[in-house]
């Protein structure tokens, strides 16, 4: 897959960035990563491309469009719309679509839409005062142009899904063409341009949330600071050989013993009902303690292991810094149990990192040929003034990096220069 | 591939250059020149400490590129077997013919000589980095 992005935030020109089953996101504070992230998360939910979408669906908030659309300054001031699109290349229908927002009342709103792949293209531009959209359909059948009222696909405020705008327009059209074979094919086949094909999509945010000495609270629902994960837990220690029970807590043990955070994960339920609260236990060196009562590192950690390991194959997962408060050791473990999930799993992650520990364990988990560098991607968000370029960095066989521009890392080089010229006058 | 550097001149890079060889320590800083090392050099490299903290950062940002060993010893051997070298360093005139490096910085005059010894490297021959005026070879050769 690639990410189309223009005229967001500090990406100012067209941009278009592959996405590998392992991509690392590496740069300085605010070059963009996490708005690459927030917009890797909106083209793969399920409703894209939409009339009114948001760009605040936690742990992302991107803000209105005055927040998101590039400002310049001076007489360029702010970007009059900006555009988040993808190309599919992973399937064998390749397919790309391009949405343009534009503000409405401060919020951003598909101004126009472009999508294309092998049976034609779909463009559409909406109108948002007459809440109509004009669609154009071109394929190797025919080429038809229709205008939707939107207010008959929904209510007025509704964010519609643009497959389903294409759906509501091209079922009038297809009444007064009743019978014809081009017609009921172009309503087949067309729309799918703008379905959603993506798997379920995981976002988890940088700060996770606290231990807690007992939960008592039983929501499974997915919150990306981890609130869900002890419940998740819980609930599956309650089925003693319940595969997905047996195959999580290999991984969660053979990742503790790795990075040396703790030897055993359980749970100590306080009554015999499912809703009596709980414990998560953590065993180190003695006897089983109270989660709290560890490192900070574990409760940080256990979410990213336990979601990552719960995603399901081919699923997509988007963390940001997942190493935030551990030690090294376990940071370069990080680096290998991502590697044995796109490996083992197939899984697909997009990791915003600062740590070098767990970039060099993916490079030595390729130099080991346990994971093909054609897997991995480190994209540098390298800023300069006020845009951010986008640099693609390739890994060879032995792990060795390729491609990075003189700016990769030149903080690091120069500090050390720094450093050990001080003696120096 | 870039650049070759013998451990005997190691020192005079890193970690703070003498005005010879800032050139090389600035591109490599700026990312504008690679280090190649493997086989007998990697395990040179290793004994000396300091240097393997710089490597690392060098290796890090893409300044530095590790070979495969059993490649750079392999040609080794054959350089040992057909003779014809006048140094004692046979194994950076291996690592050179297998990463296709044709620059080398060193101070050794018998192992410059073999290195530009066409009979040994060639297509194309190599060319020695000694002092601030050789700064040229480091654009000719690099980025």
């Amino acid at each position: 897959m690639e990410i189309t992005l223009r005229n967001v935030r500090s990406i100012c020109d067209y941009q278009s960035v592959p996405i590998k089953p392992l991509t690392l996101l590496v740069g300085e504070n605010s070059t963009g990563k996490t708005t690459f992230l927030a917009m890797v998360a909106h083209v793969n939910q399920p409703t894209f491309p939409s009339t009114r979408p948001t760009f605040n669906i936690p742990p992302f908030d991107l803000g209105t469009y005055d927040s998101i659309a590039t400002y310049k300054g001076g007489r360029y001031g702010r970007a009059p719309s900006f555009s988040v699109g993808f190309t599919d290349t992973d399937r064998n229908d390749e397919r790309s679509v391009l949405a343009t927002y534009a503000s409405h009342r401060g919020q951003p709103h598909v101004k126009q839409l472009k999508a294309s792949g092998k049976f034609g293209e779909i463009s559409i531009e909406t109108a948002e005062e007459s809440h109509t959209a004009h669609v154009a359909i071109k394929s190797d059948k025919a080429s038809i142009e229709i205008d939707v009222d939107l207010k008959e696909a929904g209510t007025a405020d509704e964010d519609l899904p643009f497959f389903y705008v294409v759906r509501v327009g091209l079922s009038t059209w297809m009444q007064k063409h009743e019978g014809s074979r081009s017609a009921t094919e172009l309503f087949v086949r067309m729309p799918q341009l703008l379905r959603w094909t993506s798997n379920a999509i995981f976002s988890l945010a940088p700060v996770r949330t606290r231990p807690r000495r007992t939960y008592d609270e039983f929501s499974e629902e997915f919150d990306p600071e981890g609130d869900h994960v002890p419940v998740l837990l819980a609930r599956l220690w309650e089925e003693e050989t319940a595969p997905s029970k047996v195959a999580l807590a290999d991984a969660l043990n053979e990742f503790g013993i790795s990075s040396g955070l703790y030897k055993k994960i359980g749970v100590r339920h306080l009554g015999r009902r499912p809703t009596d609260p709980f414990q998560i236990l953590v065993t180190m060196a003695g006897p089983p303690v109270n989660i709290p009562d560890v490192g900070y590192g574990v409760s940080q950690a256990l979410p990213v292991i336990v979601q990552s390991i719960l995603a399901e194959n081919n699923g997509l997962l988007l963390l940001q810094q997942p190493e935030v408060h551990l030690h090294p050791r376990a940071q370069a473990a990080l680096g290998s149990f991502f590697s044995r999930l796109v490996t083992r799993e197939r899984k697909r992650l997009v990791i915003e990192t600062h740590s070098d520990y767990l970039i060099d364990r993916v490079r030595l988990e390729v130099a080991q040929g346990k994971l093909s560098p054609d897997d991995v991607l480190i994209l540098f968000f390298d800023k300069a003034g006020i845009e951010t370029s986008i640099h693609q960095i390739t890994l060879d066989k032995l792990g060795n990096v390729q491609g990075a521009p003189s700016s990769y890392r030149r903080f690091f080089l120069e500090e050390d220069e720094n450093l050990f010229s001080r003696a120096k006058k | 591939m870039c650049l070759i550097i013998d451990v005997n001149v190691i020192h005079r890079i890193f970690p703070s250059p003498d005005d010879d060889h800032r050139p090389v320590e600035n591109a490599l800083a700026r990312n504008k020149a690679t280090i190649v090392y493997g086989g007998k050099l990697r395990r040179e490299y290793l004994k000396n400490s300091q240097f393997c903290k710089i490597l690392r950062r060098l290796d890090q940002s893409g300044a530095a590129r590790i070979v495969p060993d059993d490649e750079v010893d392999g040609k080794t051997q054959e350089l040992e077997l057909a003779g014809g070298y006048k140094s004692d360093d046979p194994h950076v005139l291996a690592l050179a013919i297998v990463a296709g490096t044709r620059l080398l910085c060193s101070d050794d005059n018998a192992l410059c000589s073999d290195f530009k010894n066409k009979d040994l490297i060639d297509g194309p021959r190599g060319n020695i980095y000694r002092q601030a005026k050789h700064a040229h070879l480091l654009s000719k050769h690099c980025r």
